[in-house]
């Protein structure tokens, strides 16, 4: 009878407390651009409590009704704005934030402030949200601004190879990392054999970069999600922007299509790098381009449509006129030759998406997508021609929830579908080479992706708030049904309001893979998916966090330890031939491996001085039963030690400077360490055959760089604003290596060398806007 | 055709010129050079059986790979890994026969008698006190069921067709076929003993490395080889088949495979396995039977 009493009062203090609050919600823009402010703070200061606007811009929460509230809004980057009011009813306010201009201003300052705080109070973990302002004012290999390259100065992150576009994340591989734009997808990353990103920066508003921890919604990839969104166009007024660097020029232009309605977004980029080898006397046929562009179309309060797309190509053509044989003297045997070869490779995406808001606390996201990544190799000479081709195409639908049940509970939920079409090697060949290469339309196949996911944020106190969910997902392949329970956990205990405590742990599943050799990633490597024989990857990562923010300093300081391990991961047979080969799966090992490490974060956002230092002391091993004769191995991109610094001083409004120095172990190398003579099994001639170490058991030594850009702008009040990026990338020529030659000595001797890819490469670049 | 104005036309010169003068000032690193334990000395040993009796065995012994025996234009190196005054014997069937060193690290066994499934094993002692030891089975000597060219004479080339056929022994098997053409006029001159006793790199077509699991239900395997310019007046292909064992087809599928430079710039190196208990190479013994045919009688 007891107990029944206190659930009645219970109930009735619940219904009158309900009764008490009423909703805020709305969205949040920047005043100048209307662009959504993702992630911003809002804290009733008088009242306890705060939220964030979730990706979209939009938020929700319960106050007191009849009551005299203020609540601040600030985001890095804008002035705070600070209301006063009193709300008798649920209310939508749509609110903009103007930027910010003086970085001592009170409202930028508070800004700065929330967003540290709102980082250590956040529950999650193991994710980093860079400030695309800091991005481009680093520097960067041929002063090309490259968001790929910026993620891999962060701690956790590996590169592969010199200048790279592979991110190996706490010791995964680099087919593990799920790369979204505006939702699709991007299987390539990489332009010019991946030196430079696929992202044009200027049509970028948002990304972050997530190494563990994964909220529920994510999924299909075990190490690492980079989610980028594209801008959505000024809705205010008409902008552009551009540039012109040493390889590349770009422009975007933005503006209204109805003011506060509906606006656009349209960038190119292209590169001239043909041109000014040229120039130089090289011969190099190849360019690349990328285009964006983005609507957004507000059809009502609760209803906003965004269709964005984006297409990328590299090509190259080699020819007999451009081949540079000529330049030797033989233009007569070349032109007989008539040798014509090519690429054309690239990515495609396009998302169609519909938010919908159907009550104050019911937000929904409906995202179309369509992604394709595919290529065509082509030969022609001496009467014959080949043309390959291959092709992934995935058509998506994604259906999010998010239910702001009380200020104490918010609930995520929905599902996602995607259809993955593989079609590889497809041959076509005229002339003599029909004989040895026969015409193929490769073999399709097709897979269904499917996920349901739930997910939660609570408030067990003001001190501890606890995030977890479950995603299901599963793939439909031919005769056989996989399906992976993914839990998802994080915590967060406030040990006071600028320091905390956080732990998580997320189990992930992976069903499709590319089809590569580990030495070399290529960008016309293919994707596959699992099989009746391959099964689906997986990883269980735990992580313990600690951070600290100092916001005198506008300082965070973030510690994380983690350990990951990993199932069913993909490696190849020795000597396996994957080119052109439809029937690989016979060539394909799975095995195990593990990954452990400790990563240090010092982030300053916001004052003259910002960026970062990184730290990170890392292991990651491999275990296959077919590969080393059974032993275990380390990682290719096992690196002990990382060391980052990246820093951005404006020294006044029109002068700044930025530096990057890194320092990392060297990558690990089956070097050849001896070599013995047989006769070939036709017993015609005579083979020398080497003999290797342990597979990457020895580690290259260890490189550091120190890259400089100055920043000089023009006059910053006036509506066309420029400057000039001058900068140095590997100032002091010291070479990274990325392999082991055996080199002759000047005493005749010889020894192993590590050639480095890039030394000293000046650039120059000049940006504007309007 | 797609023509496209050329891009030079519509960007200031000015600016790619001066993207051109960076790019000219670009420094190349100086490498960095590191050390690497390298692999202690091996004994390496390979065999070939020659028609009708007679067992080749040739032993050398590994060396570093900071020694260049591609530019070994004095023989010092060859010299130095040439294992000579070896003790080789060889146990079969209740019997041990030791093999007598010829030249050049190469040890002849004559009076080897052959005993088709036999296990025979091989021993080798150097004057440094290594000792290793190999062992294999003695598989059957196998034939074509058939087997021809089909030539065709096309104004530009002639392609030469070698369609065969076999079928498979009892048991599981693994065939190894190896293609030759002559290279001097003189078809005299084109036999076994000069194929595989003097080396002919430059008459050397190619390898099919077949398994039984490739062969049709009702147990034959038909398959053509494709070979373009060859003379049409005077070119002789021999072609060589043989059982082998399984462990040497595998060592020969991953030679294949790893082998080309591609595979080498763009794959993980691999170490090839050896059934040399203590040392490198591949102890084997199979019978090749050959057939010859001249191509202007096709």
């Amino acid at each position: 009878m007891f107990k029944v009493k206190i659930i009645i009062i219970a109930l009735i203090s619940s219904f009158l407390m309900k009764a008490q609050t009423v909703v805020l919600s709305g969205y949040l823009q920047d005043a100048a651009s209307g662009e959504a402010l993702i992630y911003a703070n809002i804290l009733v200061n008088n009242y306890g409590s705060g939220t964030s606007t979730n990706e979209y811009g939009y938020f929700s929460f319960e106050v007191p009704a009849n009551q005299k509230l203020r609540i601040q809004f600030s985001h890095l980057g804008s002035q705070s704005l600070e209301l006063e009011i009193r709300l008798s009813q649920d209310s939508i306010v749509n609110l903009k934030l103007e930027p910010s201009t003086s970085e001592l201003s009170e409202v930028t300052v508070t800004a700065e402030q929330n967003n540290l705080v709102q980082q250590v109070q956040d529950t999650r973990m193991s994710t980093i949200n860079v400030q695309l302002a800091q991005i481009q004012n680093i520097p960067s290999l041929g002063g090309e601004v490259d968001i790929i390259k910026a993620m891999q100065l962060l701690p956790g992150v590996s590169k592969g190879g010199e200048g790279s576009s592979g991110m190996f994340v706490r010791g995964g591989d680099a087919d593990q990392n799920l790369v979204l734009l505006d939702e699709a997808t991007v299987y390539n990353l990489g332009h010019l054999f991946g030196f430079f990103s696929v992202f044009n920066p200027d049509a970028i508003n948002d990304l972050v970069m997530i190494k563990g921890a994964f909220p529920a919604n994510y999924g299909g990839r075990l190490s690492a999600v980079l989610d980028v969104r594209m801008k959505e166009g000024n809705d205010q007024e008409f902008h552009g922007q551009g540039g012109v660097s040493l390889l590349s020029s770009r422009l975007m232009l933005e503006g209204p299509l109805v003011k506060d309605k509906a606006s656009f977004l349209i960038s190119g980029r292209r590169t001239y790098i043909d041109q000014v080898f040229g120039l130089v006397g090289i011969s190099l046929p190849y360019y690349f381009y990328d285009l964006n562009a983005k609507v957004n179309w507000k059809i009502s309060p609760k209803d906003r449509i965004f269709i964005s797309s984006y297409f990328g190509d590299d090509v190259l053509n080699i020819s007999t006129d451009s081949a540079g044989v000529e330049e030797e003297g033989d233009s007569a045997s070349t032109a007989g030759f008539g040798l014509d070869f090519g690429f054309q490779l690239g990515n495609m995406t396009q998302t169609v998406r519909w938010n919908h808001i159907y009550n104050p606390k019911l937000f929904s996201n409906l995202s179309l997508t369509h992604t394709a990544f595919r290529y065509n190799i082509f030969g022609n000479f001496i009467g014959n021609s080949i043309l390959i081709r291959s092709e992934i195409r995935d058509l998506g639908a994604k259906m999010d929830f998010t239910k702001y049940q009380s200020n104490n509970l918010t609930l995520k939920y929905g599902g996602q579908v995607i259809n993955h079409s593989f079609r590889p090697n497809i041959i076509s060949t005229q002339g003599e080479i029909s004989q040895a290469l026969s015409n193929s339309q490769g073999r399709l196949q097709s897979t269904l992706e499917l996920a349901a996911y739930t997910d939660f944020a609570y408030d067990l106190s003001q001190r501890f708030r606890i995030q977890g969910g479950l995603r299901l997902s599963a793939t439909a392949v031919k005769n056989r049904f996989f399906i992976g329970p993914e839990p998802r956990l994080s915590a967060r205990y406030l040990i006071n309001d600028e320091s905390s405590f956080k732990m998580s742990y997320s189990r992930m599943y992976q069903y499709m893979h590319r089809v590569s050799s580990s030495s070399v990633a290529l960008p016309t490597d293919l994707w596959y998916p699992v099989s009746e024989k391959v099964k689906p990857q997986s990883a269980d990562q735990i992580a313990l966090g600690f951070e600290k923010a100092f916001p005198d300093l506008k300082t965070l300081v973030s510690v994380e330890a983690y350990a990951k391990w990993m199932n069913n991961l993909i490696e190849y047979r020795e000597g396996a031939n994957l080119i052109l080969n439809d029937n690989f799966e016979e060539q394909l090992l799975q095995g195990r491996g593990t990954a452990q490490g400790l990563e240090l974060l010092v982030k300053r956002d916001a004052g003259r001085l910002t960026g970062w230092i990184g730290y990170t002391l890392s292991w990651a091993r491999r275990d296959f039963d077919e590969l080393n004769e059974g032993r275990s191995f380390w990682a290719k991109y096992d690196r002990r030690h990382y060391l980052s610094l990246v820093a951005n001083y404006e020294f006044t409004k029109r002068f700044a400077f930025s530096a990057i120095w890194e320092y990392t172990t060297g990558a690990r190398f089956t070097a050849q360490i001896g070599q013995y003579i047989v006769p070939n099994p036709s017993l015609t001639d005579i083979d020398i055959i080497p003999v290797y170490t342990d597979r990457n058991a020895v580690q290259m030594s260890p490189s550091h760089r120190l890259d400089l850009n100055f920043i000089i702008r023009g006059n910053r009040d006036k509506r066309f604003k420029s400057e000039w990026h001058l900068g140095g990338y590997n100032v002091y020529n010291r070479a990274t290596p990325y392999r082991i030659n055996v080199e002759l000595m000047e005493d005749g001797s010889y020894q192993y060398s590590q050639p480095g890819l890039f030394g000293f490469i000046p650039s120059i670049a000049y940006n504007f806007k309007f | 055709m797609k023509k496209f104005i050329p891009f030079s036309l519509c960007f200031p010169k000015a600016f790619l010129g001066l993207a051109a003068m960076l790019v000219l000032f670009s420094c190349r690193p100086e490498p960095l050079f590191i050390s690497v334990p390298q692999l202690e000395s091996k004994i390496v040993v390979s065999s070939q059986v020659i028609p009708p009796n007679v067992l080749l065995i040739s032993l050398s012994q590994s060396f570093s790979a900071l020694q260049n025996v591609e530019d070994d234009s004095t023989g010092d190196i060859l010299n130095q890994i040439i294992l000579k005054n070896a003790a080789v014997s060889l146990s079969y069937d209740g019997k041990e026969d030791s093999l007598i060193e010829i030249d050049n690290g190469f040890y002849i066994g004559v009076d080897i008698e052959a005993i088709v499934g036999s296990t025979y094993q091989l021993k080798v002692s150097d004057s440094l006190g290594r000792s290793v030891s190999a062992q294999t089975v003695l598989l059957p000597e196998v034939t074509f069921d058939s087997i021809q060219p089909v030539v065709e004479r096309l104004p530009e080339d002639t392609i030469v067709r070698i369609q065969y056929s076999l079928s498979d022994q009892s048991g599981a098997n693994w065939y190894m076929i190896n293609y030759y053409s002559n290279v001097s006029n003189e078809d005299s001159s084109f036999t076994v003993g000069n194929i595989l006793g003097q080396g002919n790199p430059e008459g050397y077509l190619g390898t099919d490395l077949i398994s039984d699991q490739e062969f049709a239900p009702d147990g034959t395997f038909r398959n053509e080889r494709v070979f373009f310019n060859l003379d049409e007046d005077s070119a002789v292909v021999a072609i060589s088949i043989a059982n082998i064992s399984e462990e040497y087809y595998n060592y020969l599928i991953l030679r294949e495979r790893a082998g080309n430079i591609f595979s080498q710039i763009i794959s993980e190196p691999i170490n090839y396995p050896t059934n040399v208990d203590g040392g490198l190479g591949f102890f084997t013994l199979h019978y090749p039977s050959f057939r010859f045919f001249a191509i202007r009688d096709y």
